[in-house]
């Protein structure tokens, strides 16, 4: 069956529709052309041509005549609208016309940089000519890297590498710095957060770098479809930008169905587990040859899929290559293999992680299936944009979990296709942001008095905070690097750790193989002792837990479950910088030390889901020091309530304040986290905490104590303003989680703290 | 008057005092210390020959005087060579008609930088060949650096460069293993610096200086780098000498070294003497085995299986050297039984008995029971081919 028939027979299958809240179907678009732009160049004219493009699309033409009239721009379209020629027409024009000409790509992974190096090899190639392209990364073998600093026409690299081995380095780089016309950067929606703040402070330097050096580069920038493209993309490249979002690509009719699992269990409202309807639904597909990507949440859970949809189309002996994992964690290699079977169509369903999210080229799909919501819009519209490209019809379903969010979302589709996706937030003036890389940037080049990093006024009183710690010296007119550190090694721009551990099969015990790497986060979840690890569907069981060198040694094994942990996270109060009392409502900030611990974990049947047992890990605790906010919740209010009630009230007020805080705490909701005790052990009190998501915190909390009550109020607005009764997912939380009460608490709680 | 006392001389104690000179052009201009010493003290530098430099570094040297070089070595703010690291001091080293002359530019503050480099430039157009310790990846890709820095790219000459720690590396690692030049000093020229500052603490102290303005603090640094200057110099001669006479060398370690150095410079005559004589002591097997491997490589198969057999009489390299030699002995000697002979005697050494269980017998073991049979063929067929005759 093909898809159109597929469908068909869902739309008659009365028992696969009862599940289905809604089936929208989103009419196919036609192409929208322009001609060739009259100053593109022969070379590529007959290049677009001989690959029988006779015409570009509307938004690359905008593009390429924007770019080359020396503007700024940043594209916004959706997946798979050809975006990449909206940089590789200018750039390449550019150096034909002049070969000293430089580019620099950025992308957010390696994997996303290899992908590109290879289409735009093949364009050069093509056309005969002599551009160099090459990726400059962690991989890049030291004895290629002098020659290519020289000669490479376009650096292909990732914004970490830019930061910690380019802009310091920049005196090796004198070509492609004196003759930089183009920054390219793909996928600049991702840059939100920390992530975000630090690649616009880095940006900052390499704009004051290319200025010693006499280059003016332009900016071409491309993003997914997110609410705020302009105001992000313009506080990341520090200069204002021209939106081009006049996207000509065509695309297939689409359908998007949203299916909520039956109810098992009527007494306690338990649903029967996403994961066992993904599975069905996705065993159809592949089964029909349809060609298909499912996305799950989490590892563990992709892992599990795929197991499942090996066994739907293994031959008689076992062979079901057509099927494969796709997540972090798998080894550059295998990753691009997997990318290159799906391109080829070798590989007919890939069962992924987020990681796929991205614009790596994996050709065109027929279905996608979300396995839970993703979690924000903005993310749900990359994903689905996997299947269906330009033509064809194209199907997507996504199934909720049992969780709040998936539950409101399915339930309300109007609220979902209503809502534009979320603003993406950075601050690039956070102070501790900020003073890293001024410490970067003073140490590749020296200041002046009167320069601007920022503002002039930050600038210099930062210059005189580095100064008075005998970092800079100050001498004639210019501050000078002092000090014998090297202070991009000190700074990464990822909130991630960076140690990572390797996983090493001992299988056979003369060829140990490292199959992958997990950071040391994830790692006390998924690779404590006896756990058992799943990789490529084969189940590995962890044998040995090397803590300190970072290594876990695992054994192949076949058993019929799988094995999840619980992650326990506890906090103390180490310091407080400062406090405030307002009206009998106490307000902290501090230092704090987290501490996630992972003291258990359950052994559930593979296809049931069922619980077979507990086990016992002994690792030691993860600590992370860092700096928080804290909320003491003032008598008169909490005494009224018991301890459950008064736990489901905390609970709502904490759903509201990770709502909101991203919105003006400018961040990403990863970037912070907040937690409750019904009794704190520092303040004897019920606490409220807000705290910084990275070691040694970046001044989120500190930021959300200097607002006052602003924050709360604004949580306090946004739990009044909801219809609801007694609590839903989009104020304080469903009624099942924070209880009868727990949005009257809530609201009662924020009342007196904003009183 | 021998090498050591030589260094020990030049670089204690000066036959001219350090003396303090102040630039008077315009711009702030950096500390210049002058330091002359007697020629006497590196007549080494002029026997030097053209062809030994061209051996050892394996760049054209057509013609060689000894006030063509310049000896150079900086000392920084720090190691990591990035555009924020500095060479507050740039310490030279040359032959001129007073003697040997080491010049010292000192940045005392950063705006004198640019002066110090002018200085370093005017020196650097005058050299024919640069000499540094590890000049190549570290002190000349800085300075280049700093150049650039300071507006003045239009300055900067690549000139013909002689690294001494390439040269000690291909020499000492093997006895030394680490070939810091400390360790050389004291192993190979047998000097022994007093009071010297570490090279680790170099950063701290100047960071220290420019907080107090202690001129003082600096003198440990500049007499650190003065002695630098002048191993360098030592080294450079000591190192022509050992390639001119390897064979004289007491270490066998270095003899063998020079020999594979000479190898890879094609002075197969030379490199063979080197690897001959090496074979006498506890290298005896790998120098053994270079020399088999040469002579198989000129096809002088007797030559290779007299050295291979002296290794197997000597115990040297079990079944290995056995195996080398069967190997000789069926392809290129052609001498069935002595292949034979050697394949069954590395058959019944690995049987028997150890007391470290080793890894791979087993397949060891079936190749050389493959060689074994394919051996009995070829003799078989030899022996019915005669008959018909």
């Amino acid at each position: 069956m093909n898809l159109d028939q597929l469908i068909e027979n869902i739309r008659m299958d009365s028992a696969v529709m009862a599940n289905v809240t809604d089936w929208r179907v989103i009419p196919a678009r036609k192409a929208q052309y322009s001609p060739y732009p009259s100053m593109l160049p022969d070379k590529l004219r007959e290049l677009l041509s001989k690959r029988g493009i006779r015409e570009l699309y509307t938004h690359q033409a905008s593009a390429y005549e924007a770019a080359a009239q020396g503007r700024d721009i940043v594209v916004v379209t959706p997946t798979a609208s050809g975006k990449t020629m909206c940089y590789n027409l200018p750039v390449l024009s550019k150096i034909l016309e002049n070969n000293d000409s430089r580019a620099l790509y950025l992308f957010p992974t390696k994997a996303l940089s290899a992908d590109q190096v290879s289409e735009l090899y093949e364009m050069i190639t093509d056309m005969g000519v002599d551009i160099k392209t090459y990726t400059y990364d962690g991989d890049t073998p030291e004895a290629a890297r002098r020659g290519l600093r020289q000669a490479g026409h376009i650096i292909v690299t990732n914004p970490d590498m830019l930061h910690s081995g380019i802009l310091p380095q920049h005196t090796k780089w004198v070509k492609l710095f004196e003759n930089l016309k183009f920054i390219v950067i793909d996928e600049i929606h991702t840059y939100r957060g920390l992530f975000g703040s630090n690649l616009a402070n880095v940006l900052r330097r390499l704009r004051r770098i290319c200025e010693f050096y006499g280059s003016h580069p332009q900016f071409i920038c491309c993003s997914a479809t997110i609410k705020n493209p302009k105001e992000l993309t313009e506080s990341i490249v520090g200069r204002e930008v021209e939106v081009i979002d006049n996207n000509g690509a065509p695309s297939g009719e689409k359908h998007i169905v949203m299916y909520d699992p039956p109810v098992i269990n009527k007494q306690l409202g338990i649903r029967r587990p996403s994961v066992f309807d993904t599975r069905f639904l996705a065993e159809n597909m592949v089964r029909n040859d349809i060609s298909t990507i499912v996305f799950a949440k989490s590892r563990l859970i992709v892992e599990v899929l795929t197991k499942y949809l090996k066994r739907a189309v293994e031959d008689p002996i076992g062979n079901a290559g057509q099927v494969r994992a796709y997540r972090g964690g798998f080894l550059p290699t295998l990753r691009r293999q997997i990318e290159k079977g799906l391109r080829r169509g070798d590989i007919r369903a890939v069962v992924s992680t987020n990681a796929l999210e991205l614009g790596i080229d994996i050709g065109s799909l027929e279905c996608c299936i979300l396995c839970g919501y993703p979690g924000t819009i903005a993310s749900t519209w990359q994903q689905m944009g996997r299947a269906g490209r330009r033509h064809g019809t194209s199907l997507t379903i996504m199934v909720a979990s049992g969780a709040a969010l998936d539950q409101y979302i399915v339930h309300h589709p109007d609220y979902f296709f209503g809502q534009s996706p979320e603003n993406a937030m950075i601050n690039p003036d956070n102070l501790y942001i900020m003073l890293n890389h001024m410490k970067c940037a003073a140490y590749e080049l020296p200041f002046h008095d009167g320069d601007s990093f920022s503002t002039p006024a930050d600038t210099a009183e930062m210059l005189a905070y580095l100064t008075e710690q005998s970092i800079l010296r100050h001498v004639g007119d210019k501050y000078y690097w002092s000090a014998e550190e090297f202070p991009a090694s000190e700074t990464g721009l990822r909130t991630a750790a960076t140690e990572n551990f390797l996983i090493i099969d001992i299988t056979n015990p003369e060829h140990h193989l490292v199959i992958g790497e997990m950071d040391r986060y994830t790692v006390p979840m998924l690779l404590h002792e006896n756990a058992i690890y799943m990789h490529e569907a084969a189940q590995y069981q962890v044998e040995k837990l090397d803590f300190d060198a970072h290594k876990a040694y695992v054994r192949q094994v076949d058993v019929d479950y799988y094995t999840d942990a619980d992650l326990n996270v506890s906090l103390r109060v180490l310091d407080v910088f400062s406090d405030d009392e307002d009206d009998g409502a106490k307000r902290e900030y501090g230092e704090v030390l987290v501490t996630s611990l992972v003291k258990m974990f359950k052994k559930m049947k593979l296809d049931t889901h069922e619980n077979l047992g507990f086990g016992h890990i002994n690792l030691p605790e993860m600590e992370m020091q860092t700096t928080a906010c804290w909320w003491t919740l003032p008598a008169d209010v909490t005494e009224k309530y018991g301890k459950d009630e008064l736990q489901g009230g905390m609970m709502g007020v904490a759903n509201l304040l990770r709502a909101v805080a991203p919105l003006y705490l400018m961040c990403a909701p990863r970037d912070f986290a907040v937690i409750y005790q019904v009794r704190s052990p520092f303040t004897g009190k019920p606490t409220m905490y807000l705290y910084d998501n990275c070691p040694g915190g970046v001044g989120f909390s500190e930021k959300a104590y200097n607002m006052q009550r602003q924050l709360l109020q604004s949580a306090l607005e946004l739990v009044t303003a909801c219809d609801c009764e007694n609590g839903c997912p989009s104020c304080a939380g469903p009624v099942m989680e924070i209880g009868e009460k727990g949005k009257r608490i809530a609201v009662e709680v924020l009342r007196r703290l904003t009183r | 008057m021998n090498l050591r006392q030589k260094l020990q001389m030049v670089s204690a104690s000066p036959s001219v005092k350090p003396e303090p000179l102040r630039a008077s052009e315009a711009l702030p201009s950096c500390l210049v210390r002058r330091a002359v010493y007697p020629l006497s003290d590196v007549s080494g530098l002029f026997s030097l020959s053209a062809k030994t430099l061209s051996l050892i570094n394996q760049t054209p040297f057509d013609d060689y005087s000894a006030r063509g070089l310049l000896f150079m070595d900086t000392e920084t703010t720090g190691l990591s060579g990035g555009a924020g690291t500095v060479a507050f001091l740039i310490g030279v080293g040359f032959v001129d008609d007073d003697g040997f002359v080491v010049e010292q530019y000192l940045m005392r503050d950063y705006p004198e930088e640019e002066d110090a480099l002018r200085r370093f430039a005017e020196r650097l157009d005058k050299a024919e060949t640069v000499v540094t310790f590890n000049g190549v990846t570290f002190d000349m890709p800085l300075l280049e650096s700093r150049f650039t820095l300071n507006g003045m790219r239009s300055r900067w000459r690549s000139v013909r460069h002689i690294d001494l720690l390439k040269w000690a590396r291909g020499v000492f690692k093997l006895r030394l293993t680490s070939c810091r030049l400390g360790t050389l000093e004291e192993k190979v020229l047998s000097i022994h610096r007093d009071n010297d500052l570490p090279g680790a603490e170099v950063p701290a102290r100047f960071f220290l200086y420019l907080k107090t303005g202690e001129l003082a603090l600096m003198e440990d640094i500049l007499t650190h780098n003065r002695q630098d200057i002048a191993t360098l110099a030592i080294l450079l001669t000591k190192m022509c000498r050992m390639y001119e006479n390897p064979l004289a060398q007491p270490h066998d370690e270095d003899v063998f070294s020079l020999g594979r150095q000479m190898e890879r410079r094609g002075v197969i005559v030379t490199a063979r003497k080197c690897y001959q004589l090496a074979t006498r002591g506890t290298l005896c097997l790998r120098a053994g085995s270079l020399l088999a491997a040469s002579y198989r490589r000129q096809k002088e198969y007797r030559e290779a299986e007299k050295t291979l057999l002296m290794l197997v009489n000597r115990g040297e390299g079990g079944e290995t050297t056995m195996i080398e030699l069967a190997k000789l002995y069926e392809h290129k000697l052609r001498d069935l039984d002595s292949a034979e002979k050697y394949t069954l005697m590395a058959l019944n050494h690995l049987s028997e008995p150890s007391l470290f269980p080793r890894e791979g017998v087993q397949e060891t073991q079936n190749a050389l029971q493959y060689r074994y049979a394919r051996i009995k063929r070829k003799q078989r067929s030899k022996r019915s081919g005669e008959k018909w005759v």
